[in-house]
């Protein structure tokens, strides 16, 4: 196996004035389904991630042919690289303060022993399930995976090594249903460390069935102004693409974010509260430590829609002046660089239901599709519905699909915000709750 | 069409030692693991060796921000047996690590019995690189710093503009996949390009442009192009379009410029071709062969060796990458499959069996998929336009589909208006949906003009996998399309 204190000592001795080397172990189980089980991939990976500065000339290096022959040439390689690059005027040096932050329940025994038996069985119960609950229901597509992680880092200013493991299992399922008058389809996920415990087969069956169902008859969404309301999966997917990308300090500092200079001003309603907290076990997201060695916290964003902070790495964190908030990212090829752990925005006290009786006119949004195409760089929010319902009078009415909706996301998590409910989702890196926003645009 | 690509054929055949001459640590391996096969008796099974370097020069505001390599080494192995596929992978390449991986793959396919079958096929056995002239890796990191350096910098024509950040990509790929049935097919390729982002400000608004240029080709390309006008015009486009008004929301008649039809195409039609996606009923083209679906000037095919487009002589699978043609005059006419695909839908094995890399099992994906070009100049496609939006891919961020549900999204570059059959003002950065059949069947009229292209920055997403592909088309007048903005 690779020491990688004995990588840093040999780069060291050729003259590099800092290195970083990060290994990842990967375990990767994943299978496919569709009325039966598909195909199973069961993968080890080991990766290697080496990071050099010689005189504030930076080169990266990522590998993932370890047979330990060739090392050495790829680090001749990554050096010569490196002292002929241009120096980087900007870089002070690598992460100084490293260590771990105790996180219960980041990794499970259960996952890491599950075996191929169990997988099999808890698959053949989705499938049973969907069928008893609707014989015309089909599993179009469907996968199960566990991904078992470990991270271990070390750069010139530690003596030592440091570990962390994390894993999680998630489940998809596609389920769909032809009739004659129509064809209805929906899908779901679950995550979590748990396969025992966050997992309801039942439940998650039944409900995917019948929304399939209720599909069947969806009519195509009329344009206009509407109030909307974004079921939780769907707030956790547009924080992730327009919110995430403007907190992030490397943004700010290259001026891509309509936050530039924001901290301390109003730049959502006074109802939110969002944290970045990549310390709660059950998070998926959380971790001991960032991928530069830099202990995880929980940091305030957002406080009563005010902007408290940014998220940080080392090297903003140095550039601006200020620390690190343990927010590093990286893949084996590139720098870090920051973004949020678990974005956490914090739920309302009354329930989705209540809250719809008041809405007249609505759009009960639940699925969508291209959020991610929305621009995090102006607030520009887009995405497309795929799933939804009409809210007439204070009640849920017909199924809706197609259509696209727009809204700047500083006026409608801003001055257009009606209100929070109770009810929060688990997605992977983001909890959030159903969020209701006034005047929004559905073409 | 091969004008641009050498072709090593061996007449007869070869021995996979020979084949694997210039490599004989992995010839040995490979050798190891099928005489373990043969042992346990399977069905079918197959081993994909792969070497990948991707090299990244990355410029942020003038300065150099990174200058990264990745490079992956591994064997995948695929067994068929007990009606199910196992699969696992290595990538520390000694014998008892492929050995162990093997047994992984068969006893996966003992706990997972199913009753799924394989399509016969023939069997290839080939050696075939991409052309180029000059080799990547043989140019020095100071001149490719040199260029990417210099192509930031004069993007950045004043204060206006907020971000530049400006990438230099080069891919080298080989891939060698042998199988229990025979098949030896060795593809290697470079992919080269260079990618651009202008962020523009206008008081508190701010727009970003995006665009990239890649080919399959060596430096050749790099050095012939003039990367600095490409960056400027990016950064001139930015500091108009974000003075612009967005675009109406509402539905209304397009026309695409072949950039972005590739995408509609790609999103659109081509995910829902998937053989994959047609035999689990998660497609809404399943049972439609021979049907009527798109207006009569659709003609759409899938082709891996096509100028501009990306190299897919053959896919991981080692399945040769026929010219598919998919849609003939808005007749369904063919989907896009792999060895599991075909036998189920009965039909011909198309050649799109496709894996990320070695860590990865093939699956249905699209090589080169494009609209035929029929014989409208550009003009005749807009004059009867009253109004309407002339819609641009620069800019164009990519898309999704829900292929069930039949609807799709992708996201548009700064465009245009059309009044009265007239190009007017530009708009700023959308989105555009619709749903796949009633979009082919608003086909009105097809242009004359033929635009394929691929990226080395970015790919296709399916069930987690990444791939390389290419697409374009002609300019396309569609009847109604729904783009995102503003309601009045």
């Amino acid at each position: 196996m690779i020491d990688l204190r004995v990588v840093v000592e040999k780069l060291e001795s050729r003259g590099v004035s800092e290195a970083e080397v990060v290994m990842w172990k990967n375990r990767r189980i994943r299978v496919s389904y569709t009325e039966q089980p598909n195909e199973l991939l069961d993968l080890d990976t080991i990766s290697l991630g080496i990071r050099i500065i010689i005189n504030k000339r930076i080169g990266v290096l990522g590998i993932e042919d370890v047979s330990l022959d060739r090392i050495d040439e790829y680090i001749d390689q990554a050096i010569s690289i490196t002292k002929t690059s241009p120096e980087d005027p900007n870089w002070r040096h690598l992460n100084r303060s490293y260590g771990k932050t105790d996180i219960p329940g980041v990794y499970s025994k259960e996952l890491e022993e599950v075996s191929y038996d169990k997988i099999s069985s808890l698959i053949r119960e989705i499938i049973q399930s969907i069928k008893k609950e609707d014989p015309d229901a089909k599993v179009s597509r469907g996968s199960l995976s566990i991904n078992n992680v470990e991270l271990s880092y070390t750069n010139s200013y530690m003596s030592d090594v440091v570990t962390r493991k994390e894993n999680s299992f998630s489940i998809y399922t596609l389920v769909r249903i032809d009739t004659s008058e129509g064809t209805g389809s929906f899908s779901d996920f679950v995550i979590g460390r748990s396969l025992n415990k966050e997992l309801d087969v039942y439940e998650f069956s039944r409900n995917i069935t019948h929304k399939a169902r209720e599909f069947v008859k969806a009519e195509k969404t009329e344009t206009g102004k509407y109030t909307v309301v974004f079921e939780n999966i769907v707030n956790a997917a547009i924080l992730s693409a327009v919110f995430s990308p403007a907190i992030s300090s490397e943004n700010i500092y290259r001026g891509r974010s309509p936050l530039v200079n924001k901290v301390g001003d109003q730049v959502l309603n006074e109802k939110i509260e969002i944290v970045d907290d990549g310390t709660v076990g059950e998070y998926i997201g959380s971790r001991e430590f960032d991928d530069e060695g830099h202990p995880t916290q929980r940091t305030v964003i957002v406080e009563r829609g005010v902007l408290r902070n940014y998220l940080y790495d080392s090297y903003y964190a140095n550039l601006m002046n200020t620390r690190s908030t343990g927010n590093a990212w990286r893949s084996i090829s590139s720098s870090p660089r920051p973004s949020h752990n678990v974005l956490v925005m914090k739920s309302g006290s009354e329930s989705l239901d209540d809250l719809i009786k008041d809405i007249g006119r609505g759009v009960y949004v639940v699925r969508v599709i291209g959020e991610w195409l929305s621009n995090p760089v102006s607030g520009y929010t887009q995405a497309t519905i795929t799933h939804a319902y009409e809210i007439k009078n204070g009640e849920i009415c017909k199924a809706l699909k197609g259509g696209t909706l727009t809204m700047n996301l500083y006026e409608g998590y801003g001055k257009n915000l009606v209100d929070i409910a109770k009810e929060t989702r688990k997605v992977p890196r983001v909890v959030a709750p159903h969020i209701i926003i006034s005047d929004v645009s559905i073409s | 069409m091969v004008f641009y690509i050498n072709i090593l054929i061996f007449k007869g055949r070869i021995s996979n030692r020979e084949a694997l001459g210039v490599c004989m640590d992995v010839a040995d391996l490979m050798d190891r693991g099928f005489k373990h096969l043969e042992k346990l008796n399977v069905k079918y099974a197959d081993l994909r060796y792969q070497e990948y370097t991707y090299e990244l020069v990355l410029a942020e505001d003038r300065h150099l921000r990174e200058y990264s390599m990745i490079t992956r080494r591994g064997i995948g192995v695929r067994i068929f047996n007990n009606g199910s596929w196992g699969f696992s992978s290595i990538n520390i390449l000694r014998s008892e690590e492929l050995l162990k991986a093997i047994d992984r793959a068969y006893s996966i396919t003992k706990s997972f019995p199913s009753n799924k079958d394989i399509a016969e096929r023939k069997v290839f056995r080939e050696k075939i690189d991409a052309s180029y002239k000059k080799d990547p890796f043989e140019i020095s990191p100071e001149e490719k710093t040199k260029i990417v350096l210099e192509a930031n910098k004069q993007s950045i024509i004043n204060g206006s503009i907020k971000s530049a950040v400006t990438r230099l990509g080069i891919q080298k790929d080989k891939r060698i996949v042998m199988s229990t049935d025979g098949v030896f097919i060795e593809v290697s390729s470079y992919l080269v390009g260079l990618s651009h982002l202008s962020v523009a400000a206008e008081g508190a608004v701010r727009e970003r442009v995006f665009d990239q240029r890649s080919m399959v080709a060596g430096w050749e390309f790099i050095e012939g192009s003039d990367w600095g006008s490409f960056t400027r015009e990016l950064s001139e486009l930015a500091l108009k379009a974000v003075k612009a008004p967005m675009p109406r929301a509402g539905r209304h008649t397009v026309v695409s410029d072949p950039d972005l039809i590739g995408l509609i195409l790609h999103e659109a039609f081509g995910h829902a071709s998937e053989g994959d996606l047609v035999s689990s009923g998660t497609s809404i083209l399943k049972n439609k062969l021979g049907e009527q679906i798109a207006s009569e000037h659709v003609s759409i095919v899938d082709d891996g060796l096509v100028e501009g487009g990306y190299f897919v002589p053959y896919d991981d699978e080692g399945n040769k990458k026929k010219r598919t043609v998919i849609v003939e005059r808005g007749i369904l006419r063919g989907y896009l499959t792999h060895m599991s695909s075909a036998k189920e839908l009965g039909i011909e094995i198309s050649g799109n069996g496709r894996a990320q890399d070695f860590e990865n099992i093939p699956i249905v994906r699209q090589t080169n998929l494009y609209m035929l070009p029929s014989d409208y100049t550009f003009e005749e496609l807009i004059e009867d336009v009253k109004e309407g939006y002339y819609l641009l891919g620069r800019g164009a961020g990519g898309g999704q589909v829900d292929t069930s549900a039949g609807t799709f999204t992708f996201a548009v570059g700064p465009s245009y208006e059309i009044r009265n059959g007239e190009i007017s003002g530009l708009v700023r950065s959308t989105v555009v949906s619709g749903f796949i059949l009633e979009t082919l069947k608003g086909v009105e009229a097809v242009g004359k003009d033929l635009k394929i292209e691929t990226s080395v920055f970015g790919g296709c997403g399916k069930d987690g996998q990444l791939v390389r592909v290419g697409h374009g088309g002609p300019h396309v007048k569609i009847r109604s399309m729904i783009i995102g903005g503003e309601s009045k």
